[in-house]
């Protein structure tokens, strides 16, 4: 009985993290610019595989890679702002739809270029060991991923309240028109918002790797947690999001061990249903990232 | 400083500003007064550019400014009040005032501490200094007022836009408002384009009347001799009558 229980609360601890920091870039996406942010998903993909192409077909250093990777996922970041989310913001549907075809062009793509018999592998196994916490036996490379979604998260807020570019977005985030009214040229600080929300989904996807295969299709199921978390947490809250993230995590933990692990994403599923049909606006009640 | 050129403004089947022409000189403090619905907010959103115009152009010390964004303005030096406060309603008072100060030009320059100082300056010149940390949708319409302009005085602006100041305030909080639009006036060499509703306080507080009247600019010049021409009497009997 304790074991299942220190079971549930280490990987409580394990998924709750993780899908924090899948969720952290959607999150301040959908806080700040109040955009659904339908092509996510490509940017877990764009780190990842432009990793391996900076490092395997142009045989740069391998952090090179990783670093030219980072550098890429932000072009694009920019690129989407830029010719689909500006000037299709006022029309949400069109906007929706050219965001997921964005997503859909990209993981195409990239499967042509990397279908998944390639085995793309990136080292970035930090700890290759399984550790031992309570009854639990993690992979060792979870829990660094755990501690790093954290430590962003951590950054992230730091960013949002003890910056000027931070205050200015949270300002943003309640209210665009005051923005405009004092001079703020949200247009910039929206693609600012854009690269900031591009490298915790990069982060995430590079550390855990190593643990889950990567395939040209891994998008969806990442932005799948990413889009519970948030819409759970109240789209565009971090404090929301932060409890989102555990409750998930908390729902796997206890229907993947005790219950029967393919009822894990289903059963969070109907709880985030039933959680929003009450609480048609999520947990946070603030509309703002912070 | 600024120069309107036979602005005009529709909405649908209205002519909310029909070729309306205007100059204020630098340290100018003009009143703008009119009839409900006469067109005063819409011009002072043109100005601002909060809604752009259908017709004709707007200059600033020099500067076309017809088609430049309204964050632009602000940047440029245009701050404005509105007639209904537009602030951010789940922000305390002290960060709606920082917010101006970190977008306004010198923004980028300072650090958060510094920016906070100034907006405890603003706050403090409009006695609000106690009210720092009241969410704004907490704070009476009075101390919304004043917050509007410490805000857009935070802005460090060259003409300030204000929109019925007086809306809604009784008479003893309507004679320190218009006491401190006079002070800030002075204090910070500002030029003042001032609507108001109500003709009365204005008259004292103001050296130049613009009256509009159906879109139209009905007359300007000096606020005694304004109020005494038999166009301004009629439309204002007209409205009384309504
Ligand atoms: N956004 C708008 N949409 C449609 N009509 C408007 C709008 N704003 C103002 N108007 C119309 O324009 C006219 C002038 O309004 P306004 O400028 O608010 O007058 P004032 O401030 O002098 O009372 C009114 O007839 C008003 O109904
Ligand atoms: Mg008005």
């Amino acid at each position: 009985m304790f074991d299942v229980l220190s079971l549930v609360l280490v990987y409580t601890f394990v998924f709750g993290s993780l899908y924090l920091g899948m969720a952290l870039g959607f999150t301040i996406i959908s806080g700040v610019l109040r955009i659904f942010h339908l092509a996510y998903g490509a940017l877990f993909l764009i780190t990842a595989y432009g990793t391996w192409f900076f490092w395997k077909d142009a045989g740069m250093q391998f952090e090179l890679a990783i670093l030219l990777a980072f550098v890429l996922v932000a072009i694009f970041a920019i690129i989407v702002y830029r010719f689909v989310m500006k000037p299709f913001i006022e029309l949400e549907d069109y906007l929706l739809a050219a965001l997921i075809s964005v997503f859909i062009i990209v993981e195409e793509v990239i499967n042509y270029l990397y279908p998944e018999v390639v085995g793309v592998y990136l080292p970035t196994a930090i700890v290759k060991e399984t550790v031992k916490v309570g009854a639990a036996n993690v992979p060792g490379q979870l829990l660094i991923t755990a501690f790093v979604s954290i430590a962003m998260v951590v950054i992230y807020l730091i960013f949002f309240v003890k910056t000027k570019q931070g205050l200015i977005m949270r300002a943003i985030s309640q209210d665009i028109f005051a923005s405009k009214l004092v001079g703020v040229n949200f247009d910039r600080m929206y693609a600012t918002a854009m690269i900031v929300a591009s490298i915790p989904p990069g982060v995430i996807i590079l550390l855990i790797s190593p643990v889950w295969a990567l395939n040209p299709f891994i998008g969806w199921s990442l932005f799948t947690y990413a889009i519970l978390v948030t819409v759970l947490g109240g789209l565009g809250n971090l404090k929301g999001s932060i409890m989102a993230a555990y409750i998930i995590g908390f729902i796997h933990a206890v229907v993947g061990f005790a219950i029967d692990p393919r009822m894990m994403l289903l059963t969070s599923l109907v709880v985030v249903i039933l959680v929003l049909s009450f609480r048609p606006k999520g947990l946070a009640r603030a509309e703002t990232i912070w | 400083m600024l120069k309107v050129s036979r602005l005009t403004k529709r909405f649908g089947g209205i002519i909310a500003v029909n070729d309306v022409s205007f100059e204020v000189k630098k340290g100018e403090i003009v009143g703008l007064i009119g009839p409900n619905g006469a067109g005063k907010s819409t011009l002072i959103n043109l100005i601002s550019g909060f809604y752009m115009p259908d017709k004709g152009s707007i200059e600033f010390n020099g500067k076309e400014i017809t088609k430049s964004k309204m964050y632009e303005r602000a940047k440029m030096g245009i701050a404005r009040t509105f007639q209904n406060p537009r602030l951010v309603s789940n922000m305390t008072a002290l960060m709606n005032v920082i917010y101006a100060v970190l977008g306004s030009e010198r923004g980028k320059k300072i650090s958060l501490v510094e920016a906070y100082g100034e907006a405890m300056y603003y706050l403090d010149l409009f006695g609000l200094l106690k009210k720092r940390d009241i969410v704004v949708s907490d704070l009476p319409i009075y101390e919304l007022r004043l917050l509007e302009l410490a805000r857009a005085l935070a802005l460090q602006p060259k003409l300030l836009l204000i929109d019925e100041a007086m809306a809604g305030l009784n008479p003893a909080e309507a004679e320190s408002v218009s006491r401190l639009i006079n002070r800030i006036r002075e204090e910070f060499d500002l030029t003042i384009i001032w609507v108001e509703h109500v003709l009365k306080i204005l008259m004292k507080s103001v050296e130049r009347i613009i009256v509009m009247h159906y879109g139209k600019l009905l007359a300007d010049g000096f606020p005694e001799e304004v109020v005494k021409k038999p166009e301004v009497v009629e439309a204002y009997v007209g409205e009384e009558r309504v």
